[in-house]
């Protein structure tokens, strides 16, 4: 076999050792994904299926209908969407597989000429970003399939061409990052320029108000622009080119499938041009990357410690920002917060009672970001540690006293989302009075209780071995954490909305007092909270690093 | 019919100096050394060690100066020089997944090994090392050292000419390190030649036939580890080693 085979071989069976589970929890964990996956599948399966069958009733009662127009266009925003969010992932994942991959450095010192080696890394690039995108598109090649072999072909081979320009592209634009800043902060610049690209792209798609074509005359007007006005010629359009190709295929016309494979043949003949061309340059950063992580920094003014709870405080604040998926997470989070803000314009003004609706549900929602924030930032901060909690261990630092200091950096964002959330939601719904008071309340309590509950239940069973915080927060105590607070974001909704606390009223046939329904759940919160911070810093000290 | 040529360095380095943005890593280094040798070089940390054998593993570029592999230019034609190579970095980076036996499946396919061959290879380089037990193991589940020894049989599979190993001790037992001091002499026996670089100043004077001493990137001594050893005050590699150290390469 040649090394390149046997590099293939060993990649599929540690792939295969990846899905095989260790311990119950990875077993756990291996059934969710694959559950998850196979009703993902399943479920757009079905729904592609129904909505095809929808398409060919109306093709018959709307004889003005081209349906090889309306597939093109439909495949033309498939794949544009897919290729711009593979484009993103692809450079993101490059930053990591083309210059911060320890395999790429043990492939440097083996006689393996650099054009070959960098090929090797960007169809690496291509297989890890195109993963989630193929996991969507093959419901619609298994349905393709059902009507014909080469419809189904033609269908796969332009979507593997559109992942493989646009992960080229990504391995690409990876370089010219790289050029400009040093890996380990190209790969946070990526991280954060693909979660604002997704961000923008969520947002616009809200921004076109995509619930005004459940009004039946738009959604058959919009029916009947997109499957009767022809599409412009494809020309050097790669995305174009696969879309008709495909279409083409779909409906019978045999040259489809070829142009779909000539399309395909292409995207990897370029792929492998790129990695020519660009060896030489790769060579050099990657080099100079290695260069500048050897180099000596230049040494900073000391700035002398102060005291131990600011030096942990400092400790704590770095562990956050240097965080790799920190960035991206943000910038997810602050799209979340557009389109809330977004949502909230755009709902239809109504009368006081609505708006008083809205503003109680916003609070619960506000509250479930909140808990989704702390389960990512602050249920794996002790899991986080690492081989160094060995270090710790050994230092004469009281577990409770570093929970402390731990809490305080963590719940500082959750916080301050919890608080401009209310601010916002309030300010938009023109909250006034005791509503607007208690939003308030909540979001600052929320804010504080959340991240110290899922804290102290992350510490209370640390995986100091996992690869990266969100291994912990997505493992089975996170799934607790999330729960628990999940319950815990939903009760204000009865403090905030006047109208669901008195449809509750109503429903239990009891009164409920909404400052009394507020200190009962501010208390509830802060006792839950504060056991499980104690719980953590009573057992913290017996864990067995070693083992765990 | 001319004279012929004589048989190139098995490693040279030709006033190789190497800058880190400021810092000089390496300056002018000049060194060769012919087949059948074991050249320890040493030096405390940051002396410039790594730097030289990542010049002649294609893994760092030369500012000025150049690196050759039995007369091969590292820069200029890097996949023949380092088909010459066996190499041991810093640290046993290895791929996780992957067990051993895979890995050294690969890189023996990378020399163009295969087949039955290759496996019998496999199979006595596994035993050399002591890795039978963890042959069939992924190396992410491995010891440090057990790492180590992968990395050591991964750079011996195809005989190379020239084993370049960057402290190639660290993590092994007192036998393993026993074992590998009489493997590198059997190398050398059969006319490769081995660059190490180490802080084993006690293995570095039992193995090397020549160690050179690099202090901030200057080769401030060179000879039989014996006659390096005499400009000490006490005769002994680890005095010289402090001294020089100590005095910035003045001795």
């Amino acid at each position: 076999m040649s090394a390149g085979a046997v590099s293939f071989a060993n990649a599929l069976r540690a792939a295969g050792r990846s899905l095989s589970p260790r311990s119950t929890a990875e077993a756990a964990g291996v059934l969710a994904v694959g559950l998850f996956s196979g009703a993902f599948v399943v479920g757009e399966y079905a729904g592609l299926a129904h909505l095809l069958r929808l398409g060919r009733s109306a093709a018959t009662q709307l004889p003005a209908l081209v349906p090889e127009i309306l597939l093109e266009r439909l495949l033309l925003g498939a794949f544009a969407g897919a290729g711009v969010l593979l484009l993103l992932g692809a450079l993101t994942t490059a930053v990591s597989t083309l210059f911060l991959s320890e395999e790429l450095l043990l492939r440097m010192a083996l006689p393996i000429p650099h054009a070959r080696l960098l090929l090797r890394q960007v169809a690496a690039t291509i297989a890890l970003a195109s993963g989630p995108a193929a996991l969507v598109a093959l419901p619609a090649v298994v349905l393709a399939a059902r009507s014909g072999a080469e419809g189904a072909a033609a269908l796969g081979a332009a979507f593997l061409a559109v992942a493989v320009l646009a992960g080229a592209a990504g391995s690409a634009l990876a370089l010219a990052v790289v050029a400009v800043f040093p890996p380990r902060r190209a790969r946070l610049l990526a991280a954060f320029l693909s979660a604002t690209g997704l961000a923008v792209a969520i947002v616009g798609a809200r921004g076109v108000r995509p619930e005004r074509f459940l009004d039946p005359s738009a959604a058959l007007d919009l029916l009947l622009r997109a499957g009767t006005t022809p599409l412009a010629e494809p020309g050097g359009n790669p995305v174009a080119i696969a879309a008709r190709a495909a279409a083409r295929a779909l409906a019978g016309d045999a040259a489809g499938l070829l142009h779909a494979l000539l399309l395909l043949g292409g995207a990897a003949l370029l792929t492998v041009l790129l990695a020519q061309l660009l060896a030489p340059l790769h060579l050099r950063l990657l080099r100079r990357s290695r260069e500048e992580a050897d180099a000596t920094p230049r040494r900073r003014v000391g700035r002398k410690a102060a005291s131990a709870e600011r030096e942990l405080l400092r400790a704590e604040v770095r562990t956050l920002l240097r965080d790799a998926a920190t960035p991206a997470q943000l910038g997810t989070l602050a799209a979340v917060f557009v389109l809330d803000l977004l949502n909230l314009k755009l709902l239809p003004g109504g009368d006081a009672a609505s708006r008083d609706l809205v503003h109680g549900l916003q609070s619960g929602l506000g509250l479930f970001l909140v808990s989704a924030l702390a389960l990512r930032f602050a249920f794996p901060a002790v899991s986080t540690d690492g081989r160094a909690a060995l270090l710790l261990k050994s230092l004469p630092l009281s577990a409770a006293r570093h929970l402390v200091v731990r809490w305080t950096v963590r719940a500082a964002p959750s916080l301050a989302a919890a608080l401009l959330l209310a601010g916002a939601s309030a300010w938009a719904l023109e909250a006034r009075g005791f509503p607007l008071g208690a939003a308030l309340a909540v979001a600052a309590v929320g804010g504080l209780a959340i991240p110290a509950l899922q804290l102290g239940l992350g510490a209370l069973f640390p995986r100091y071995d996992a690869p990266n915080p969100v291994s912990v927060a997505l493992g089975p105590g996170g799934l607790v954490a999330m729960g628990l607070s999940t319950l815990l974001s939903l009760a204000p909704v009865l403090v905030v909305s006047e109208e669901l606390r008195g449809l509750a009223e109503t429903l239990l046939g009891a009164r409920l007092d909404g400052r009394l329904l507020l200190a009962a759940w501010g208390a509830t919160s802060a006792a839950l909270a504060t056991a499980a911070m104690l719980a953590a810093a009573r057992r913290l000290p017996r864990v067995d690093v070693s083992s765990s | 019919m001319g004279p012929v040529a004589p048989a190139p360095p098995a490693f040279a380095f030709e006033r190789a100096t190497k800058l880190y943005g400021d810092l000089l890593a390496l300056s002018e280094l000049t060194l060769e050394v012919p087949p059948g040798v074991v050249f320890a070089l040493v030096g405390p940390n940051g002396a410039g060690k790594t730097t030289a054998i990542g010049l002649l593993t294609g893994l760092l570029a030369p500012t000025a100066g150049r690196a050759t592999v039995f007369g091969i230019d590292v820069e200029e034609d890097p996949v023949r020089a380092k088909r010459r190579l066996g190499f041991v970095p810093d640290r046993p980076y290895l791929w996780p997944r992957w067990t051993p036996r895979e890995t050294l499946r690969f890189v023996g396919a990378v020399f163009g090994a295969k087949g039955a061959a290759l496996e019998e290879r496999i199979e006595a380089e596994l035993e050399a090392f002591g890795l039978g037990a963890a042959a069939d193991r992924t190396n992410e589940t491995l010891s440090h050292g057990t790492r180590q020894k992968v990395a050591l049989a991964q750079a011996f599979l195809h005989d190379p000419s020239l084993l370049v190993l960057d402290e190639p001790m660290v993590g092994l037992d007192p036998l393993a390190q026993k074992g590998l001091a009489e493997r590198l002499k059997e190398r050398t026996a059969a006319g490769a030649a081995v660059l190490l670089t180490t802080h084993h100043l006690a293995l570095a004077e039992e193995v090397a036939d020549e160690a050179g001493v690099l202090v901030k990137g200057r080769l401030v001594a060179r000879g039989t580890p014996l006659a390096v050893s005499a400009r000490g005050a006490t005769g002994r590699l680890s005095e010289l080693f402090f001294d020089l150290a100590a005095d910035g390469g003045e001795p």
